[in-house]
């Protein structure tokens, strides 16, 4: 995905037709985003669920645990490649023509 | 296939399904290990067994522990002498459970050191993801 915005920007820069690329770009970043935040929502209402079960003992702890700690790593992930893709736009906007 | 830690993690977690499952038969047959039955010459509790099998997660791509079977321990009731009991027959015997309460304490023990082991496993994939994550940050 990340080649994928890369690509189409040095393309942009060196091609004076792909003006429209950025715009590409953003639809392949958003849909990504968009992608892995439904997937981490998803796992955020499993895991709510499963320690709503555990509080009144219809879960196994180890359930809720487990689905928690997948929520978390999920969101985490999430975040954590946003914002490196996020500082890579920004720096390839900043490049100067 | 999709991500191998997170397979791990999946295949830990069916370990302690697993683990609790035997801990849970393993308490059931030290708690009856004294339960007689309420008839003259019936058959009191008996011991159950916990069969695992190994089943392949396409899903995953890796292979889980699962409890198989939950069955009943053929072995011999264990019979004594107790003229006066409820559950004694015609002779004067009663059967009781042939549960040998050492060899289930130490089933426990088994059971309890796995599931710490997969408590173990658990923390050190969750650590590990956590850690490659954090390489992304400045």
């Amino acid at each position: 995905m990340i080649d994928k915005i890369v690509g189409t920007a040095a393309g942009a820069l060196l091609d004076g037709r792909r003006i429209a690329g950025p715009a590409q770009a953003g639809e392949g970043f958003g849909a990504f985003i968009a992608d892995a935040l439904g997937s981490a929502t998803r796992l955020l209402g499993d895991a709510e669920a499963k320690s709503g079960g555990a509080m009144l003992g219809g879960t196994p702890a180890h359930e809720a645990v487990q689905a928690l700690m997948k929520a978390d790593q999920a969101l985490q992930a999430a975040l954590a490649i946003r914002d490196k893709a996020t500082s890579a736009i920004q720096e390839v906007s900043r490049m100067s023509i | 296939m999709g991500d191998l830690l997170l397979s791990a993690m999946n295949s830990a977690g069916a370990a302690l399904r697993a683990q609790s499952i035997r801990i849970r038969v393993a308490t059931e047959n030290l708690a009856n290990s004294e339960t007689t039955s309420d008839r003259p010459g019936g058959a009191p509790y008996t011991r159950k067994t916990v069969a695992f099998a190994n089943l392949w997660s396409r899903r995953d791509g890796g292979s889980h522990v699962v409890v198989r079977k939950i069955s009943e321990d053929p072995s011999p009731y264990r019979v004594v002498r107790a003229s006066g009991h409820p559950a004694a027959d015609q002779n004067g015997n009663v059967l009781l459970p042939n549960v040998d309460p050492i060899v289930e304490i130490a089933d426990l023990k088994e059971a309890n050191r796995a599931y710490e082991a997969n408590l173990q496993l658990l923390r050190q994939a969750r650590d590990l993801i956590n850690m490659t994550f954090d390489l992304l940050k400045t």
